[in-house]
């Protein structure tokens, strides 16, 4: 066994490995990606798919292969197709994403079908492949992050991509536990820590409470689909307007142009993170007629660009709210507010973060790279001997976990923030006389209604013994681990034997 | 990381063929062979995995040999047909990691010693590891805790206050969170993992006020019960302040435990009382009233 657990940030717009090596946390060099050690998420099949490009290459593959590009898969990973996230993603992105078995996701390249899992498992390898040749050795073992509020498919499809990188997942830990982690709280401290976390495809907060080497997370809240993306989107938005005004052209984007712009948009954003205006310019796209076709100018300052993203940043906030009250908590009562993701870069967010917490925020370690630190650092107690110094990561359930009732109505098995690993059991029994089997439906979600829920999947219990209705007594042990992942068991209570129980994920394909 | 076991056995030709067979079925495996017991005490037995011993070394050999065969990592048995009586409970108690009869079933076998070998390598790691006294705390605990009420698991009286129960729960935490024992034995593990699950599970209850009402009623009822019901719904998602009706009364419950919070406990024991005027039999208030006026009376 290797003496190195990689932690990794496999993120929506880009991935770090980090691990720790004598004692301390380092980034891995990934060289030829950004910065040499940012690689973008990014996974392009050229060559009829005979060749794979992953990072650097592949996303700058995004002008001249649209269709067989893929990016931002984190958003669509461990979903169900007909989430109305999904299909409108689906929309959004200029490859094809389609319904698979399961009402799962699954993306068409060049007529054949792959998982998401699959191509975050690209990445991943190519992650692993980095670590190798840096450290001289393999390595299989990896903590990788996941956001808080991640629900059971997402995470099981996560430790699924690691598995097809044919890594050995030891834990899925929250990302801002691990950013907690990479700045060293719970050492000597007793703090409250809100954890920022705005990257390039979700937004998450989490208050902890570190003390003595546990941590705690009080709350966590947060929306898988406000990042980065979203304040490209909202520039691209503002240039169509901005064209339709000036320009007096009504623009339909194709999959070429949206490229072009949402590259621009990310451009814009990055020049205004250090100065103070920047000058657009798109080439030859704003259609004129018989194929004649103007350029697109523009100065924008940053106090236009704040106005273009302040609707998309004060969600964030709405977010913030949310937590602070379900920790408890006033923003007076926090000791430290840790920013992270590519997105805390921009000054404006860290302007409203300053307001809205009252505090200036740390942002001392890169933003981008203080997930996968944390996550090494995890990886690295786990195979170490047993220690009081070893942080201890105490998570809760981020979603509500019950089984469909009669009507609308949800019965709740696990309420949202109890701590985990924790077991509840809960007895079902047959509704007609000498049935085969029954089906039970699993929501999970933050309310009693199943309209404002998500069914996440069905448990069958089959093979059942015969008897009357209402006779049978099946004791049902829904189990949730320390990486947030459900586990069921079952037990007929007369006979004390094993109930043959099966749990489908909805999202997921079906294994064994 | 390379597997090393050893082969202990009378018989030359199945002693062969036994290490053809793991040595081909095992990745990175070496075997070392003997028919010989006193060839063993040459090798550094400490650095085995495992290691297979035959019964039928004549007459209960194997048995004298106990001592030498428990330097490996753990030993498996196999009963030859024409060995001593040997079953799997006596194989046990001698140690024995695992064992088989002929003929042998040859999945199984793999199978089993496959396991052996990976748990070997984690039983090494046993004294750098934990301590024995924590061992067998552990072990004491989980196989006890089915008897507890709530109370008594984490050693707290019942009108032990929230922060006590915070205080506990922590320290709990942080003696057999299950991640501090990835690098133990499974067993181990697993005793470790199923004392969390009941660290949180008595968590949520006592923190919860409407369950912690529910739960101390049930054990004065029923001493016999230690566990709550989850199936009992208590207003979902509450807060603790969520139980008090009035909006007044609620209000000042909130101020009252920020005062507590900040050390003042003269003005929350006014504002409790404010609250409890207003809002009469709430659980909650009563338990901070409770809770400030011993913290006074020190």
């Amino acid at each position: 066994m290797s003496k190195y657990v990689l932690g990794i940030d496999l993120g929506t717009s880009t991935t770090t490995v980090a691990v720790v090596q004598d004692g301390l946390s380092t980034v891995i060099p990934i060289p030829g990606e950004e910065e040499d050690k940012i690689m973008p998420s990014v996974v392009s099949f050229v060559n009829e798919g005979k060749n794979i490009i992953v990072g650097k290459k592949a996303k700058d593959m995004r002008h001249l292969n649209p269709v067989n590009t893929i990016y931002s898969i984190k958003r669509i990973i461990g979903r169900n197709f007909s989430h109305p996230e999904t299909i409108k993603y689906a929309r959004k992105f200029p490859y094809k994403v389609v319904g698979g078995k399961n009402d799962s996701v699954e993306i068409e390249i060049y007529g054949k079908r792959i998982t998401p899992q699959l191509i975050s498992s690209l990445v991943l390898k190519k992650a692993k492949k980095a670590a190798a040749e840096y450290l001289g050795e393999e390595v299989v073992d990896a903590v990788i992050t996941v956001p808080a509020n991640y629900n059971e498919a997402q995470r099981r499809a996560t430790q699924e991509a690691g598995q097809l990188a044919g890594l050995n997942v030891l834990r899925i830990i929250n990302e801002p536990t691990a950013a907690a982690l990479a700045y060293g709280f719970g050492s000597n401290r007793d703090e409250k820590i809100a954890v920022f976390d705005f990257g390039g495809g979700t937004f998450d907060i989490t208050v902890l409470e570190v003390k003595d080497n546990v941590f705690e997370v009080l709350s966590t809240a947060g929306n898988s689909f406000l990042g980065g993306d979203d304040i490209d989107a909202a520039i691209v938005q503002f240039m169509m307007y901005d064209i339709e005004v000036n320009y007096g052209v009504k623009v339909s984007m194709n999959s070429e142009m949206m490229t072009v712009f949402l590259a621009e948009a990310e451009r814009i954003k990055i020049a205004l993170s250090t100065q103070d205006k920047i000058k657009v310019l798109i080439r030859s796209m704003i259609p004129l007629g018989e194929d004649r076709f103007a350029d697109y100018e523009r100065i924008i300052d940053r106090e236009l660009f704040n106005q273009i993203i302040d609707p998309i940043v004060s969600q964030a906030f709405d977010i913030c709210r949310d937590a602070m009250e379900s920790a408890h908590l006033d923003v007076s009562a926090l000791d430290a507010v840790i920013l992270v993701g590519g997105s805390s870069k921009i000054p404006r967010v860290q302007e409203r973060v300053s307001e809205f917490f009252k505090q200036q925020p740390y942002f001392g370690i890169e933003s981008v790279l203080v997930i996968a630190m944390g996550a090494s650092i995890m990886g690295n107690s786990l195979i170490s001997d047993y220690s009081d110094q070893a942080p201890v990561l105490l998570d809760v359930v981020p979603l509500s976990i019950g089984v469909g009732s009669v009507g609308d109505y949800i019965e709740i098995l696990v309420e949202k923030n109890e701590p985990l690993p924790l077991e509840r059991t809960n007895v079902f029994t047959n509704a007609a006389d000498d049935v085969d089997s029954v089906k039970i439906e699993i929501y999970q979600g933050n309310a009693k209604s199943k309209r404002e829920s998500h069914l996440m999947g069905e448990l069958t219990l089959s093979e059942m013994r015969k008897a009357k209705r209402g006779e049978l007594k099946i004791e049902v042990k829904f189990e949730i681990d320390t990486n947030g992942v459900l586990n069921v068991s079952a037990v007929d209570l007369d006979t004390g034997r094993m109930q043959k129980i099966s749990l489908n994920i909805l999202g997921l394909e079906q294994r064994q | 990381m390379r597997k090393k076991i050893a082969i202990l056995m009378k018989d030359e030709k199945y002693l062969k063929s036994l290490e053809k067979f793991l040595t081909s079925k095992i990745d990175d495996c070496e075997c070392f062979i003997t028919q010989d017991v006193k060839e063993l005490l040459t090798e550094n037995l400490e650095s085995y995995d495992t290691l297979i011993v035959s019964s039928v070394l004549s007459e209960g050999i194997w048995l004298k040999a106990l001592p030498v065969i428990r330097k490996a990592k753990s030993f498996v048995l196999l009963a030859l047909t024409e060995g001593p009586e040997l079953n799997a409970d006596i194989a046990a108690k001698y140690g024995a990691a695992a064992f088989f009869k002929l003929p042998l079933n040859s999945e199984q076998f793999l199978a089993k010693i496959k396991e052996v070998v990976e748990t070997g390598a984690e039983k090494a790691k046993i004294p750098t590891a934990v301590s024995v006294d924590m061992l067998e705390e552990i072990t004491y605990f989980s196989n006890n805790m089915d008897s507890y009420d709530y109370y008594t698991f984490f050693g707290l009286p019942q009108n032990a206050s929230l922060a006590d129960i915070k205080k506990k729960y922590i320290s709990m935490a942080r003696k057999y969170h299950p991640d501090k024992f990835r690098n133990i034995p499974a067993d181990i593990r697993e005793k470790a993992y199923d004392i969390t699950k009941r660290a949180n599970e008595a968590y949520s209850v006592l923190m919860n006020p409407s369950r912690k009402v529910i739960y101390d009623k049930m054990l004065k009822e029923n001493p016999d019960a230690k566990r709550f019901d989850f199936r009992i719904k208590v207003s979902y998602n509450e807060t603790p302040e969520d139980t008090i009706q009035n909006n007044q009364a609620r209000r000042f419950a909130i101020l009252a435990v920020k005062a507590m919070e900040s050390g003042d406990y003269r003005s929350a024991l006014t504002q409790l009382k404010m609250a409890a005027s207003m809002e009469k039999n709430n659980s909650y208030i009563d338990r901070l009233i409770e809770e400030v006026t011993q913290k006074l009376s020190k």
